[in-house]
């Protein structure tokens, strides 16, 4: 288990098998690019599963992902497609005719095939050439393992090893560990581990060794996990995701306010500030070509009413101000306040949080022994659907109609008055076609307990006498009338079972891969990377995996800005066995079993800098933000980084004195208990004005681990 | 007295030290806040050169040779039929020799002035239903039934892990009835950090090893 | 901590009373009886044994706020406390008549001042036995030692409460008994010995009781109670009254036919010696038993 910190998990004096390798924050890419370099070096890497271009090959040569590590890529910086995948246009291949019926047609790339050594389509070759450079239709080309290869072996084994705080002794075990197994391995990352300025480089290095080893979709290696049967959408009963007039609105060409998914040079600001005379303009926040949507940048935008206002928010069960780091800091928070900056924000909660106490209007929810969900465990390999039901009464306030208030009885209510379809009478349709009534939420989550109740082959009646046992059969018409006389007794025999689950065999298939094998791919060179320009300096990232050392917005080092050796700690975050993200603080059983966090500190860095288990100390960035805590002095965190349990140190939530209705209602000092990392802004965008925080430049995610502090006693 | 001896297993191989036993309890028993009739203590470990993270819940243990139960001038604590060992408010006058007497030092006074502790959930126990710490347990590590039983799986549990299965602090001569798994590893690991019960600390590092 | 200064006060009274009465008794028996000695240890006795008990009564929350509950007090007579109460009740009834008889008829039959000693003996001692029962979770709490040392520390601060009163009331009755003039010397001698063997004994006990056991001595010699240690219970219960009387055994030395008028002659340095060493005594008493209830460390902690 690589980690900052050796925080939660089974790695005990008593456990066999497991070893905590502490890695410093923000280093993953390197880590994953030394495994890489070992398993090339030592040709102990799966070159077959490697060489599979496509799904087809893939499973023919007996596994269950392929890569795109053959594809040619145009290395020839005048071609036009220069750093594209090659086409077959580009190669002067011919392209199969058309599908005529289908939507989408497929993109041909080319490859070496390994039989005949000649370029093919993708698709023709069973298997591709891994180390092929050279011209091509007389373009340079080559292929993407082999700059995989290079960018990989850009660092030495010793200097991937200095850069992570990993003996490279041990980075060699690891990595000859990992290459002994077959395609039994796999990798786990995800969390605080993807959350860094470099956190991209984490699922990139976990996918790619991954498919490295041929593991993908193996039983015993990277078998997929959450699967489960149609619930709410178009299931076995009913078709809970088909909006009847739903009006065709297309959000191709909208822009996200968390600035993700558009390149800066396409947005209509740029285009506008070119028409005007502008000369290479900049952003006042940095836009991600290729991130996905992000509260955290949101947030950001809201604040900064940039790329444009928002005017209005709604939130739920959420607490996004306190759960971005540097985000929860007066600036912001004064402009979340300003209804000129943020004119209506609603949000529906069953705490008033950070993010509560600003709004304007806060709908009351119910907690998670009173409300409906229908989650699929992710993390847990097997199929099926776990349910969160009504166990008991809501303790909300009641609509007249008797419906307790809540987030869905707030949409269902606001969306009849505005009369918007597929609410209210007629709104549900069930696989006969029939319509069926949304006015509560059993209407829905009931139905999408059918869905379950009848998926695959029905479960039995529930047996008048267990429906008794359990107290089932004091569920009342509002329930009942949310589905058939024929599906109650079904529902309620899932219901009773507090979800449906199948046998893990109905996974794993007798030829050892996943029974549902669908087409997974994995980027060797990740095409769209390597055509994004950052915004302000118009420098690239490498499209394969390498180390990348933290960047601010324009992709310069950090330690470009700020001196090193001043600044010598980063920083991590880890999950908190006593709070939430952001919950929990109110808890008086949970400040009783711990009252606050710690800043977790390295024996020997805490010896360093004469720090006692239990001081109280300081971190502070170049930019000034001080996090102030207890001191933990442990061998359990890496050297070089501190780290603290997320979700203390509130300025609200009840640890605030408030004046409702004119009464001074005293706050909890011990719900404020404890810090939180306090991040630095990101120096570069502050430079183009704006407030932004520092974050992933392709992912956007922002950058909770890592950054730059000098660590004293206060 | 039946032929009826509760106990329990925990393996620490397994404990994450996630704390779940904390808060059952304490819903469960509604513990006043700051006592706690199970917890659970952590602290980095070292053991060859690696270092790991300890976790150790503690509870009664429900002793065969109690010495709180000698100690008890009133007879308010007792043995029950099932071996357990129970405090009957009733008659106990809060001279909290059982408290001073206990080598675990899990007995705490209410603020009415009875003496408490855990019952090993005595009152779920009597109904067939798991104490709510094992119930709880999200990864098994704690097992719980009858000892006397040979089938019963705390006995066969007990029965393969042979020697590897030892109560805490035996030589205080009490004969504790919560096993643990991997205490020998858990308590010769090197302490490298403070020792924190569930989240508070509870010894600094400086202090002693645990 | 369980206990507090509360219950070291108990232990102190109780062991004190005890010691008190037992003094009181021996001082009647003798050809010369003295007589105030004898009224002062009588109701130094019963009255400190008492006033102790009641502190017990009300360290006992549950028991003060349920009283019916001390009835059950002699249930379990495995335990220790169940015979203390036994043992303190009977002290208390047979001292109590004695007094009576004392101050009604003017003298007491021998056989009751004997069962009286005996039972002031089982009250010294229980106190430690108390304490030694819970040795198995505070290795401080030596059952081999402890009893010991509390019937010493009892003879000590008996003997010097009643010396205490008698110098002020009757001072000629002082050098009637005869064992006053070696107990003075004595005790804090064999007291002394009896702690090093009770920190000797602590520090070196084995398995899971070591660390508490090694804490619970660093405690008292270096750590948080080391000044009440050293300063009150070594110095000012031990080694100053022990050189007091010494300078005063000195005097006598030099006065070799001791008699009443001798005593009266050097009366002013003397007496004053006596009352302060046998205040230091006092502090001293109670010092121990404070320092052994609060620095005790259980094993569970360790």
């Amino acid at each position: 288990m690589l980690d900052p910190t050796l925080a939660n998990g089974v790695i005990t004096p008593a456990s066999e098998g497991i070893n905590w390798v502490p890695i410093k924050p923000a280093t993953n890419g390197a880590f994953y690019s030394a495994i890489a370099q070992i398993l090339i070096r030592d040709n102990t890497f799966d070159a077959v599963a490697m060489a599979c271009p496509t799904q087809k090959a893939a499973e023919a040569a007996g596994y269950g992902g392929y890569t795109n590590a053959t594809y040619l890529v145009i290395t020839d910086e005048n071609h036009p497609n220069y750093r594209k995948l090659m086409r077959a246009a580009d190669a002067g291949l011919e392209e199969p005719p058309a599908d005529p019926a289908a939507t989408t047609q497929p993109t041909y790339y080319v490859v070496i095939d390994a039989a005949t050594g000649a370029p093919a389509l993708h698709t023709d070759a069973a298997k591709g050439d891994l180390f092929f450079e050279g011209e091509v239709n007389g373009v340079k080309v080559r292929t993407g393992f082999s700059m995989l290869r290079d960018s990989v072996n850009e660092r030495t084994i010793d200097e991937y090893a200095e850069i992570t705080g990993i003996p490279a002794s041990e980075i060699e075990r690891m990595g000859k560990e990992f290459g002994s197994h077959g395609y039994k391995v796999s990798v786990q990352a995800a969390a605080a581990s993807t959350a860094s300025v470099v956190g991209f480089d984490t699922p990139a290095g976990r996918e790619l060794l991954k498919a490295m080893m041929g593991s993908n979709q193996m039983t015993g290696g990277s078998f997929p996990s959450g699967q489960s049967p149609v619930t709410e959408g178009k299931g076995a009963c009913y078709d809970l995701t088909t909006i009847a007039g739903l009006p065709n609105v297309s959000a191709k060409n909208a822009a996200m306010i968390s600035r993700g998914g558009k390149a800066w040079e396409k947005t209509d600001e740029y285009k506008n500030r070119v028409a005007a005379g502008e000369k290479d303009p900049k952003p006042m926040l940095p836009w991600y070509t290729n991130a996905p949507q992000s509260d955290a940048q949101a947030i950001m935008s809201i604040v900064n009413q940039y790329p444009y206002q928002c005017k209005i928010l709604m939130t739920w069960m959420c607490n996004v101000i306190q759960a971005t780091p540097g985000a929860m800091r007066d600036e912001a928070i004064e402009k979340l306040k300003d209804t000129s900056v943020l004119p209506l924000h609603i949000v529906c909660d069953i705490v008033v949080g950070e993010m509560a106490q600003y709004a304007d209007y806060i709908v009351p929810d119910v907690t998670q022994y009173e409300s409906f969900g229908l989650p699929t465990v992710s993390m847990i390999g097997g199929f099926g659907t776990t349910i969160r039901w009504e166990a008991k009464a809501p303790e909300t306030a009641k609509t007249e109609d008797g419906r307790p208030i809540c987030w869905e009885t707030f949409l269902i209510d606001v969306a009849k008055a505005c009369e918007l379809p597929g609410w209210g009478e007629n709104a549900i349709p069930d696989v006969n076609g029939q319509m069926h009534p949304f006015n509560d939420a059993y209407d829905y989550y009931l139905k999408g307990v059918a869905n379950l109740a009848y998926a695959v082959e029905p479960v039995e009646d529930i047996t008048p006498e267990e429906a008794h046992m359990q107290g089932l059969d004091e569920l009342g018409d509002n329930w009942k009338k949310a589905v058939t006389a024929e599906e109650w007794p079904k529902v309620l025999k899932v219901l009773s079972r507090g979800g449906r689950y199948w046998p893990m065999d109905y996974k794993r298939g007798a030829d050892g891969r996943f029974k549902g094998l669908k087409a997974k791919e994995t980027y060797v060179y990740n095409e769209k990377r390597a055509l994004m320009t950052n915004p302000y300096s118009g420098k690239r990232l490498s499209p394969t995996l390498n180390y990348n050392p933290q960047m601010f917005a324009d992709l310069s080092l950090m330690t470009d800005h700020y001196s090193a050796e001043e600044y010598p700690f980063l920083c991590s975050e880890h999950k908190p066995k006593f709070r939430s993200v952001t919950m929990l603080a109110n808890s008086p059983i949970m400040r009783d079993i711990c009252a606050h966090n710690y800043m977790e500190i390295n024996t020997e860095d805490a010896a360093e800098l004469g720090i006692k288990d239990g001081d109280i100390i300081r971190a502070i960035t170049p930019r000034g933000d001080v996090t102030e805590g207890e001191a933990m002095v442990r061998d359990g965190q890496v050297k070089g980084a501190f780290s603290i349990e997320f979700g203390y140190e509130h300025l609200a939530y009840g640890a605030q004195d408030v004046e409702i209705d004119g009464k001074l209602v005293k706050g909890d000092p011990a719900i404020a208990a404890g810090t939180r990392i306090h991040m630095m802004l990101d120096p570069v965008v502050a430079e183009h004005g704006g407030m932004g925080i520092i974050a992933d430049t392709d992912a956007s995610s922002p950058g909770r681990c890592g950054g730059m502090f000098k660590i004293e006693k206060a | 007295m039946s032929d009826k001896r509760l106990g329990m297993l925990i393996d620490l191989s397994v404990c994450i030290g996630c704390n779940a036993c904390t808060v059952a309890c304490r819903q469960e028993n509604e513990t006043p806040l700051t006592k706690f009739n199970t917890w659970v203590e952590s602290w980095d470990a070292g053991i060859d050169g690696r270092v790991t993270r300890a976790n150790l819940p503690k509870l009664c243990n429900h002793c065969a040779n109690p010495a709180c139960v000698k100690v008890c001038p009133t007879g308010a604590s007792y043995q029950a039929e099932d071996g357990t060992v129970q405090v009957d408010p009733e008659r106990c006058i809060g001279c909290k020799y059982c408290m001073a007497a206990c080598p675990y030092q899990v007995r705490y006074q209410l603020e009415s002035g009875e003496v408490d502790k855990c019952t090993f959930c005595h009152h779920r126990t009597t109904e067939g239903l798991l104490p709510a710490c094992v119930s709880t347990c999200v990864t098994t590590s704690r097992m719980f039934g009858d000892l006397n039983d040979p089938d019963s799986d705390i006995s066969k549990k007990l029965a393969a892990a042979g020697d590897k299965a030892k109560g805490l602090m035996e030589d205080r001569g009490m004969e504790p009835r919560v096993y643990y798994i991997g205490l020998d590893e858990t308590l010769g690991a090197e302490q490298l950090s403070a020792v924190h019960k569930g989240g508070n600390v509870l010894r600094r590092r400086e202090e002693g090893n645990a | 901590m369980i206990w507090d200064a509360l219950i070291a006060c108990y232990l102190f009274l109780a062991g004190m009373g005890a010691g008190a009465f037992a003094l009181g008794a021996i001082a009647g028996w003798g050809k010369d009886p003295a007589l105030t000695m004898k009224k002062v240890g009588f109701i130094v006795g019963p009255v400190a044994v008492a006033v102790g008990t009641l502190l017990l009564v009300v360290d006992a929350h549950a028991g003060l706020q349920n009283p019916l509950r001390f009835f059950y007090l002699i249930t379990n007579l495995n335990s220790v406390m169940a015979w203390g109460v036994i043992i303190l009740s009977v002290f208390l009834v047979v001292a109590v008549i004695d007094l009576a008889l004392l101050l009604v008829k003017k003298e007491t039959p021998k056989w009751l001042d004997g069962i009286g000693v005996a039972l002031a003996l089982c009250v010294a001692a229980y106190t430690g036995v108390l304490l030694g029962d819970a040795g198995a979770a505070f290795p401080l709490w030596n059952m081999a030692v402890l009893p010991v040392l509390f019937v010493v520390s009892a003879a000590s601060t008996g003997i010097a409460v009643v010396a205490l009163a008698t110098h002020l009331l009757a001072p000629a009755e002082v050098g009637r008994v005869a064992l006053l003039k070696r107990a003075g010397l004595v005790l804090p001698l064999v007291e002394g010995a009896l702690v090093i063997v009770l920190l000797a004994v602590t520090a070196g006990a084995p398995g899971s009781a070591a660390a508490a056991g090694q804490a619970s001595v660093a405690a008292l010699v270096s750590g948080p109670y080391a000044v009440a240690f050293w300063l009150g219970f070594v110095v000012v219960g031990l080694a100053l009254p022990f050189a007091l009387e010494l300078v005063r055994a000195r005097k006598g030395a030099a006065a070799p036919e001791r008699s009443v008028g001798a005593d009266v002659a050097h009366d002013g340095s003397g007496k004053t010696l006596a009352l302060v060493g046998d205040a230091g005594v006092l502090v001293g008493g109670f010092m121990l038993r404070y320092l052994v209830v609060m620095a005790a460390l259980p094993v569970a902690f360790m």
